[in-house]
């Protein structure tokens, strides 16, 4: 069996003013840890929204294939189910629907899929405190509206939380650093460690190369106007550091 | 305090109500009447006095078989008495003494499929220091009428927290007419209408803080499917005199389809200098933003869609101070938001 997870062709995409994703080739193998960086507004939060399905970016051209299956065809709920989990920048608010509540629906749809009963009571309950315990987040959550009145951080370790209990065999974590202090950067990436194994992959899009301290990316990419104008290895996020990303632009 | 009412907790050739709590008193109104009496619903709860459990009053429009022909060998028969007993004008009052404290809930039902037209008119005073917490759960058949007016009087230091559920029903409306006479008067009013098919639910506030001191707040909100309409007119009067009042209002709207119509009128009139009055209302639609962050997650776009909703009718629901009463609510919202109602041509059903 080939070890390739997914595999972006030439994807091009859109909204109805104007094109984003402008011929994007990118291939991921099982157990690889990807690393996206590039200027804002270069088109990676589009990207990682178009691998999970949203609807309201047109692909135009190009293809993706997940584990050899063509994922365009598939709706959001579909690719979640297939093994694909997006961690969003802006994670959304749902007043009214209880953390616990909307993780359990989640959970509870992923294994209906698998032809698999519903988990007791107590059985979630088990799963969902030790995840909790993953990223440090206090069982008083579980109750709160879905990240209602949470913290910038709070959001973010609660994407986190979110993914251990979905156990992707794909992560997309949007900028999952920012708005993190130091410790709960730390706890974010050992949330990641931990669910790190040898045939599942995660990319990580960021700005800051102190988070691939933590989390130690294969290849790095960097994302210019839509497409991916250089991959290297992750001495290449140092040097972004250093010298901005003008020297790579202008190549 | 009065209790002269037969409660019964299962009148089963009528209608089983699984709303009920342990301990919550159950009446009957049927067609107007306080079971098995000839009068109309009375409540008077006497200085100083708590109502020690829920009162449920359950309203239901009937026609007995019985009492009315309605066919010879399958063709329909005009008969007056039928006519006449589907309009019908009804009254209920509730007077709570100074001090008092009660809570009730009151749902409508129409329990046969005969096209009634309810007028009814609810008259509730609050003297000094009174308390009333009631839940208005209206569940009608979509060729009823129903069209009820509260005239209510709150004195000083008083609170009347007021919950509307219009879960279904052909033409509801609903006017509310609040006097606060009496300083530190505390008014709060919520609303939820859940329109679909050609329902038509309109809600009509006009909340009148006549002296200093006194606080509402009106929270009202609809969802419409299909070709239904919902109104809202919201007035908030406040005299001259009626310095340092709060007055706050909101109605929200999330349409589902583009068949649906609202109207929402905020008025404000305001005589007073020295007050805080704020007014806000919206329209919109389904969030897609929302419902492909729950995708995501592996929810499927209808069990999305029903979480939007509930997540837009919660801070109605979640204000019900009863615990178990506001799990018994929660599930008919739910129901009725899952289309389970339309199963059911007899909605008197979909509380069971
Ligand atoms: N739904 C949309 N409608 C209109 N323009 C959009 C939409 N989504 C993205 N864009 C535009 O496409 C470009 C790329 O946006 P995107 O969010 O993908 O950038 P990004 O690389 O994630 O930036 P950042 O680092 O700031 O998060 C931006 O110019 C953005 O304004
Ligand atoms: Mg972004």
């Amino acid at each position: 069996m080939s070890d390739i997870l997914l595999e972006v062709k030439n994807l091009r995409a859109r909204t109805e003013d104007k094109e984003i994703l402008k011929g994007i080739n990118l291939t991921i193998r099982k157990g690889e840890i990807h690393a996206i960086m590039g200027p804002n507004g270069s088109g990676k939060s589009t990207l990682s929204a178009v691998l999970a399905g949203k609807e309201s970016y047109t692909v135009t051209d190009g293809e993706i294939l997940f584990e050899g299956k063509n994922l365009l065809e598939l709706s959001p709920e579909e690719r979640s189910w297939a093994g694909i989990f997006l961690g969003f920048q802006y994670p959304i608010e749902i007043p009214g629907v209880t953390n616990v509540n909307f993780i359990k629906t989640a959970v509870n749809e992923h294994r209906k899929m698998k032809n698999l009963p519903p988990l007791s009571a107590a059985e979630f309950l088990k799963l969902m405190r030790e995840r909790m315990n993953y990223v440090g987040m206090d069982s008083s959550f579980s109750t709160r509206g879905v990240n209602v009145g949470f913290s910038g951080g709070e959001k973010k370790r609660n994407e986190i939380f979110q993914m251990a209990m979905l156990e992707p065999k794909l992560a997309l974590l949007d900028e999952t650093d920012s708005g993190l202090d130091v410790d709960a950067l730390r706890i974010v990436a050992n949330g990641v460690n931990k669910l790190k194994r040898d045939d599942n992959s995660f990319v990580v899009i960021t700005h800051y190369q102190r988070l691939l301290d933590y989390i130690v990316p294969d290849v790095i990419h960097v994302l210019y106007n839509g497409t991916i104008i250089k991959s290297a290895g992750k001495e290449l996020a140092l040097e972004i550091e250093e010298r901005g990303y003008d020297w790579i632009i202008n190549n | 305090m009065r209790d002269n009412y037969i409660y019964s907790n299962n009148r089963a050739n009528l209608f089983r109500c699984k709303v009920p709590l342990s301990g919550a008193e159950q009446l009957f109104v049927v067609n107007g009447k306080v079971q098995d009496s000839d009068n109309s619903y009375s409540l008077v709860v006497e200085k100083g006095c708590t109502l020690p459990n829920i009162q449920q009053v359950i309203y239901v429009r009937n026609i007995d078989s019985n009492i009315a022909i309605r066919e010879i060998d399958g063709v329909p028969v005009e008969d007056s008495r039928l006519k006449d007993m589907l309009k019908l004008d009804c009254e209920s009052n509730i007077l709570m003494k100074e001090g008092s404290n009660a809570k009730l809930l009151f749902c409508s039902h129409t329990l046969s499929m005969d096209e009634f037209e309810t007028d009814e008119l609810v008259n509730i005073t609050l003297e000094r220091d009174a308390n009333l917490d009631l839940i208005i759960m209206q569940n009608e058949h979509n060729k009823a009428r129903h069209r009820a007016d509260y005239k209510i009087s709150l004195d000083a230091n008083s609170t009347l927290t007021m919950t509307f559920l219009s879960l279904h029903g052909g033409e509801i409306t609903n006017n509310i007419e609040v006097n606060m006479i009496g300083e530190h008067a505390n008014c709060q009013l919520k609303g939820l209408c859940l329109a679909d098919k050609e329902q038509s639910m309109s809600t009509n506030v006009k909340l009148n803080h006549l002296v200093p001191n006194c606080y509402s707040n009106q929270l009202f909100k609809n969802i419409l499917d299909d070709s239904s309409s919902t109104n809202f007119f919201g007035r908030i009067y406040v005299a001259k005199d009626a310095q340092k009042s709060e007055a706050l209002q909101a109605n929200h709207n999330l349409i589902l389809c583009d068949k649906s119509k609202v109207k929402t009128k905020p008025q404000l009139e305001i005589y007073a200098d020295d007050v805080i009055c704020n007014h806000g209302a919206t329209i919109g639609k389904i969030n897609e933003d929302e419902l492909f962050y729950m995708r995501s997650r592996g929810i499927t776009l209808h069990e999305a869609k029903i979480l939007q909703l509930l997540s837009f009718t919660s801070d109605i629901t979640n204000s019900i101070t009863t615990d178990a009463l506001k799990e018994r609510l929660n599930i008919l919202v739910e129901k009725r938001l899952r289309g389970e109602f339309s199963n059911n041509n007899n909605c008197s059903k979909n509380c069971c």
